[in-house]
This record gives structure tokens, C-alpha cells and sequence, in this order.
């Protein structure tokens, strides 16, 4: 389950003044920042679902377009485990549980905590933490999530997931540097280059990019359309391509569209 | 453990919850491996990429003339049928997404088109001639015109042919 890393820091505008009139220097320039908030993790535009890849197709469409298409399977789960608040946890957030699996596979207190929500044992928990604080109200534990009601087939949603894990990668597929001649005499084909200035500074940056470990991290495609809904087979057909393999799991959520819901 | 486990389960919302049975190998009775998530993965695509294929247009073979009927849109809402004919040369995909290549040599320009047989785009399929050949691809033609681009016509008895339909 997700630790909401919320924190607030800042100063009352008098203190400020009276900070910045007098004291030393270090209390005025504590006292000129301005108010921050950091929140990790971005918000959801509205609370999604949990599918599995399960492979690629080319789908015609009505108009008769040959697209490529992502079969998403919706496994049995997909229920509200719990809602968070702001006056309970300091953020707005619904928690819905994916993949019923045996009792033996999850842990006892997680098996506490499902059965406290009214659920069966389910794999996978994950949260859908809301911009809109009024929207969670309409959520409760033990709640299942209906796919026809979130999605329809026109639907932009935006699909998140681990990418294929490429391994210990060199800058040229990693970062997409170019490399050098094959021929003439050319002796670095593959190599990086150059990693900085000389003397002065007389070191290298952090941050260089440099060879190491590629993909196998979480990622959002965004603005995807919804292609067909199947609510027999219990399954999603999404335009493109989405992160992973088949066999991975899926966070689906309605799209973020900047001015209408985020 | 797994007794009172239930127990608790037993209060629950969710009547109609079943646990998922666990794939039982013949001859491995010790060890019980539950249904692999991507082992019904497949089998979902393909049900889904089933419902795509179209049963209302004729079997299409290497070497037949074939007169196609394309759904063209015109302006708002208007659709017509373009007619477009051709040998199909070659043949490609499987399932719902076969692809055939047509070739025709129109006014002096040899033109070649592929086509998705299941799309919603193709009106009408007809069959005009059936050729004899002996390749899966005729790219060949590609390199003859006229008379030596000609196929052997292939006779099918019309009592085969009803029966193969």
C-alpha cells in the first residue's frame, strides 16, 4: 500500500516581513521563500480500473480504418478496499484491490485488512489518489467498479504500467546518443564521448547521462482511445500500444485532458 | 489455519466470490500450480480477433481474377461502391487481419493494391476466373506484359464447386 509523502512548508506572510526587516541572514532568506507544497505521486483526473495485458490486434474500425489495437483482459477483482480522506490521511484517494488469487498467496494482515473491506484475497492494491475531494464520497469499501459505467467505446483513458525491462543498456538505446563512424579509422563506435569540460570544473556533472540499467519502470500512456468495451469476456480494446508485456497489470484511468478535468 | 481462515470469509458481502481452482497436471499430483494468468490471455485475443472475420465474401486463392467492390465515403454520409479488379498475386496474415495483393495494369501503369479481407471497407467480393498456379506468391508478373502475364485458366466442375461452398 502507498505511504502518502505529503508535506507543507511555510512561513506566515507578517513573520516574513518581520523576518526579512531584521534578524540574520539566513532567517531572512528563510523567511523570503516562498510557501511550498510537495506531494509525491500525480493525481488521477477519476477513478480507474486494474486490467492485464493480453496482446496486440489489428481492429477495423466502423469507418474502416486498420488499427492497432491492445487487448486489456479485466481479471476478477477490481473492488473498492478502502477510502482515504483528507481528515483521515491528509489526501483524497480510493484503493481498489486486482486479481483474486487463493487465501494462502496474501499475507495475513493484508487478508485482515480485505476481509475488513469485505473483499475476497486479491493480488494487488493500488490507489487512485483524486484532484476533485468530492468525488471519493461516492466510493465505498467492498464497492466493485463497473466497467461499463466508467468506460465507453470513444473513451480517452490514459493506461499506466512497467515498461519492458531492457537491462544494463549503453547511452546509445538508453539516451539515444549517436555514434561515431564505423569506417575510416574511426576508432569509438558505441562510446559516449566526452563527459564534460577539463580543468575547469575539473569534474563531471551529476546527472551525465551514462550507461546503466533501461526500462522496467513505470509509465503512462496518455490519451489513449477506447476502442470496444466487452463486457461478456470482461476485457478492454484500447487504441496503440501500451507498457509491457502480456501478462502485465494495468492501471487504467480516464484521461487527463487539461481544462476539463485537471 | 485455512479453516478459520473461511471463518472469516464466511461474513462477507460477496456471495457470489469462488476461489479459482487450481490446473491439475495429470501424473503430478503433489504439486498444484494454480491457472497461469497468460495462458488465458491468448486464447482472449483470439476470440476477440474472431469477431472480426467476415463470412459473407468468397474464398479468395492465389491467381484468381477477382472483381472488388470498394465502400467509398463521398462528402457527408454518402458512401459508393468503387469496382476495382485484378489477379491476386499474393496472399499474407492469418486469421482476422489476411491480406491479399491485387494486380492489374492499368492504362500501360502495372498498379498493385492490398486489401484486408475482413474490412468493413469491402462491399463485395467476386471470383471472375480461377488460374492454375504453382506459387503462393506471383511476384513474377511483375516482370511480364501481355500475352506471356497470361494464367492457365483453372476448370472447376460446377458439382465440386457447389459442394466446396
Amino acid at each position: 500500500m502507498q505511504r502518502c509523502l505529503a508535506f507543507q512548508s511555510g512561513f506566515v506572510t507578517g513573520q516574513n516581513a518581520s523576518l526579512r526587516a531584521s534578524g540574520s541572514r539566513s532567517a531572512r532568506a528563510a523567511a523570503s521563500r516562498k510557501q511550498v507544497v510537495v506531494q509525491a505521486r500525480q493525481a488521477e483526473a477519476a477513478v480507474g480500473i486494474f486490467g492485464t495485458k493480453a496482446g496486440m490486434m489489428t481492429y477495423f474500425t466502423e469507418e474502416g480504418a486498420a488499427v492497432p489495437a491492445t487487448v486489456i483482459a479485466l481479471e476478477e477483482g477490481n473492488m473498492v478496499t478502502m477510502v482515504k480522506t483528507q481528515a483521515t490521511d491528509g489526501y483524497d484517494a480510493v484503493q481498489v484491490g486486482y486479481k483474486v488469487v487463493l487465501e494462502r498467496k496474501v499475507r495475513k494482515p493484508e487478508l485482515g485488512h480485505l476481509t475488513k473491506a469485505g473483499c475476497p484475497p486479491m493480488k494487488h492494491l493500488r490507489e487512485f489518489k483524486l484532484l476533485d475531494a468530492a468525488k471519493v464520497g461516492e466510493y465505498q469499501p467492498g464497492q466493485a467498479l463497473d466497467i461499463s459505467q466508467i468506460f465507453k467505446a470513444g473513451d480517452n483513458v490514459d493506461v499506466a504500467g512497467t515498461t519492458v525491462g531492457k537491462g544494463f543498456q549503453g547511452t546509445i538505446k538508453r539516451y539515444g546518443m549517436k555514434r561515431g563512424a564505423m569506417t575510416h579509422g574511426s576508432k569509438s563506435h558505441r562510446e559516449h564521448g566526452s563527459t564534460g569540460p577539463g580543468t575547469t570544473p575539473g569534474r563531471t556533472f551529476p546527472g551525465l547521462k551514462m550507461a546503466g540499467h533501461m526500462g522496467a519502470q513505470r509509465r503512462k500512456c496518455r490519451s489513449l482511445q477506447v476502442l470496444k468495451v466487452d463486457t461478456e469476456r470482461n476485457a478492454i480494446v484500447v487504441k496503440g500500444s501500451v507498457p509491457g508485456k502480456a501478462g502485465n497489470i494495468l492501471e487504467i484511468a480516464p484521461a487527463k485532458i487539461v481544462g476539463t478535468n485537471c | 489455519m485455512l479453516a478459520s481462515q473461511n471463518r472469516l470469509l464466511s461474513g462477507s458481502r460477496i456471495a457470489s466470490f469462488k476461489q479459482p481452482q487450481p490446473f491439475v497436471a495429470a501424473g503430478r499430483s503433489r504439486c498444484q500450480p494454480t491457472i497461469v494468468a497468460k495462458a488465458k490471455l491468448a486464447p482472449l485475443v483470439d476470440a476477440i480477433k474472431a469477431d472480426q472475420i467476415r463470412t459473407d465474401l468468397p474464398p479468395v486463392n492465389i491467381g484468381d481474377t477477382v472483381r472488388l467492390g470498394l465502400l467509398v465515403q463521398e462528402g457527408k454520409g454518402k458512401t459508393r461502391t468503387q469496382r476495382l479488379e485484378g489477379v491476386v498475386i499474393a496472399q499474407s496474415g492469418s486469421g482476422s487481419n489476411i491480406t491479399i495483393t491485387v494486380r492489374r495494369v492499368f492504362q500501360g501503369v502495372g498498379v498493385e493494391m492490398n486489401f484486408f479481407l475482413n474490412s468493413p471497407v469491402l462491399g463485395g467480393l467476386e471470383v471472375l476466373r480461377r488460374a492454375k498456379v504453382r506459387r503462393a506468391k506471383l511476384y513474377y508478373l511483375r516482370d511480364r506484359t501481355g500475352k506471356s502475364a497470361r494464367l492457365k485458366e483453372l476448370f472447376v466442375r460446377k458439382e465440386k464447386a457447389a459442394a466446396a461452398n
